[in-house]
């Protein structure tokens, strides 16, 4: 090789590898946002504020939960008068339309039960059918959008609509809370992950002033910013809710997330049906990315979704695959040119990643304290056991002795010197998307039922969302028929 | 067994509370600063240990 092409690929190789050290970087600059929160929030213009209030609660076959949903919902610390549940039935083949209009006789004037005569077009073209009805009366001044399985806390609501007594404000979001009270290994990740992705992101999203998603089990906007969005939801993606956010946000108002109202909601409970769920919400994003290209790192255009810090969170989410398979090959090629080169930089992007894991998850776990104690497991073990011991390698370099025998915390093992061993921990980071990918082969397996958690925590959860994300790549890339699969609830959920 | 709506709180409850929980994000300073504190602590093990 000459020596400018030698330069040439050292180079490319070092860019790559500082591309995939991004994300890190990027996520940790978001959470040091957090504690301006305390002061840059929406408090100050907040007022008591109750308006009434059309629910509208999408259901298919949602029998097994829907009945407690809406006792719930008539339970809320809202005026009766002021709040009505719209369930819009989506052509229920179950006992849904059975349960809703029991609860109508039971609530009369408060329940109602529109019921669409064609089903499975998906949940945006079932909201737009009550949205219509509502929207064709003066009586709602808000509109509160959640999902048939979702509880609220009794002063949920009212906690959301103070924020609405600012007429800049459009929509209003609550924090989700997984929920299930039966918790396995993986809804104890999800819980994890929602409070990383919603009670801490969302407040660092309130401290730009741009938010990318409105939870789709509570959205609520004024009359106002729904007319403003066209009086309608986007029926063209996968994505409805984050479209919806955008656009409230283009159209002129403010989005707001609220954390102390608090949502409780049922979430997978295996692999097969997480990667169902964020498949849809992945390949949602895939087309959100491409629909507003033209806004992306343009603040002149929009200086709340185009601004460069939300450019980079939202793209530091979606890119993440490609940032981890550039990152390995960047590491390999510079092992095979530079193998000395190579393990300053491998040290260097791996103490990056420790100290933004460890500043990560000491927040997430205070943020909601009870639920990071249940998960604390799961918190320790998001990037998974692999990851954390090539940290722990990169960042106590003394554990690999000259001769390649590995001592670290009084473990003593074989040495792990050689080519392939070195590659193998360098190439880890795109190699545990292929096993994330495993583990939901296995799990169809008879074994899978012990397998599958085992092979979850070894290779992290955050692989595993990667995997689903370049999953969509590929399937959004083939134009893979676009079904809209809904998540299957039973009620798990434990107020 | 019909649900009825709980008491709704009379306006300066409702504006205590949202006083309260403007004063509760401070929270958040202390989860940023115990979890730099971690970060420090990581550091420290490192450079005491090897």
């Amino acid at each position: 090789m000459t020596t400018a092409l030698h330069a040439t690929v050292t180079g490319l190789c070092l860019v790559l590898v500082a591309l995939g050290a991004v994300p890190v970087a990027v996520g940790a600059y978001q959470f040091l946002l957090i504690p301006l929160h305390a002061w840059r929030n929406h408090y100050r213009r907040a007022a008591p504020y109750l308006p009434r209030v059309a629910v509208i609660v999408p259901a298919w076959n949602e029998g097994a939960v829907i009945g407690r949903s809406i006792d719930r919902l008539m339970g809320l610390e809202y005026p009766e008068s002021a709040l009505r549940v719209y369930v819009v039935d989506d052509a229920s083949t179950d006992d849904t339309p059975e349960v809703v209009l029991g609860r109508a006789a039971r609530y009369p004037g408060r329940v109602f039960h529109l019921r669409r005569a064609k089903g499975g077009q998906g949940k945006a073209h079932t909201l737009n059918h009550g949205i219509e009805i509502v929207l064709a009366e003066d009586w709602m001044e808000a509109l509160l959008v959640m999902d048939a399985d979702v509880i609220y806390r009794p002063d949920s609501l009212r906690r959301m609509t103070r924020h609405l007594a600012d007429p800049e404000v459009g929509a209003v979001t609550a924090y989700i809370r997984e929920g299930s009270g039966d918790p396995n290994y993986l809804t104890r990740f999800i819980a994890y992950e929602y409070i990383a992705a919603q009670a801490a992101a969302r407040r660092a999203g309130n401290v730009l002033g741009a938010l990318a998603c409105l939870a789709g089990g509570a959205q609520l906007h004024s009359r106002e910013n729904l007319v403003a969005i066209g009086g309608r939801i986007d029926t063209s993606t996968l994505a409805e809710d984050t479209i919806t956010t955008f656009r409230s946000q283009l159209a002129g108002r403010r989005v707001v997330f609220e954390p102390y109202a608090v949502v409780l909601a049922e979430e997978p409970g295996s692999i097969a049906a997480l990667w169902k769920q964020r498949l849809r919400w992945a390949r949602g994003n895939v087309q959100v990315t491409k629909m507003f290209r033209h806004l992306w790192f343009r603040p002149w255009r929009d200086r709340r979704i185009g601004g460069v810090s939300f450019g980079l969170f939202w793209f530091c989410i979606f890119l993440l695959p490609v940032a981890m398979i550039g990152s390995s090959l960047g590491l390999v090629g510079l092992f095979l040119l530079h193998s000395d080169l190579a393990t300053v930089v491998f040290r260097a992007t791996w103490w990056l990643a420790a100290g933004s894991y460890v500043f990560i998850t000491a927040m997430v776990v205070q943020i909601d304290a009870p639920t990071g104690r249940r998960s604390w497991r799961e918190a320790m073990l998001f990037p998974g056991v692999v990851s954390l011991v090539v940290m722990a390698l990169a960042f106590f370099p003394g554990a690999v002795d000259p001769d390649g025998r590995i001592s670290l915390w009084g473990l003593d093992l074989p040495p792990a010197g050689g080519v392939a061993v070195t590659l193998a921990i360098y190439a880890w980071v795109s190699c545990s998307m292929v096993f994330a990918w495993l583990a939901r082969r296995v799990e169809a397996t008879r074994a899978g039922r012990l397998l599958a958690p085992l092979l979850v925590y070894l290779v992290g959860y955050g692989p595993l969302l990667c995997a689903i994300t370049f999953d969509a790549y590929v399937k959004e890339y083939r134009k893979a028929a676009q079904v809209w699969d809904k998540t299957e609830k039973t009620g798990r959920v434990m107020v | 067994m019909t649900t009825g709506p709980a008491a709704v709180p009379d306006r300066a409850t409702a504006e205590d509370e949202i006083r309260q929980d403007r004063r509760s994000e401070l929270r958040m300073v202390r989860c940023a600063v115990v979890a730099l504190l971690a970060v420090a602590a990581l550091l420290a093990l490192r450079w005491g240990l090897w």
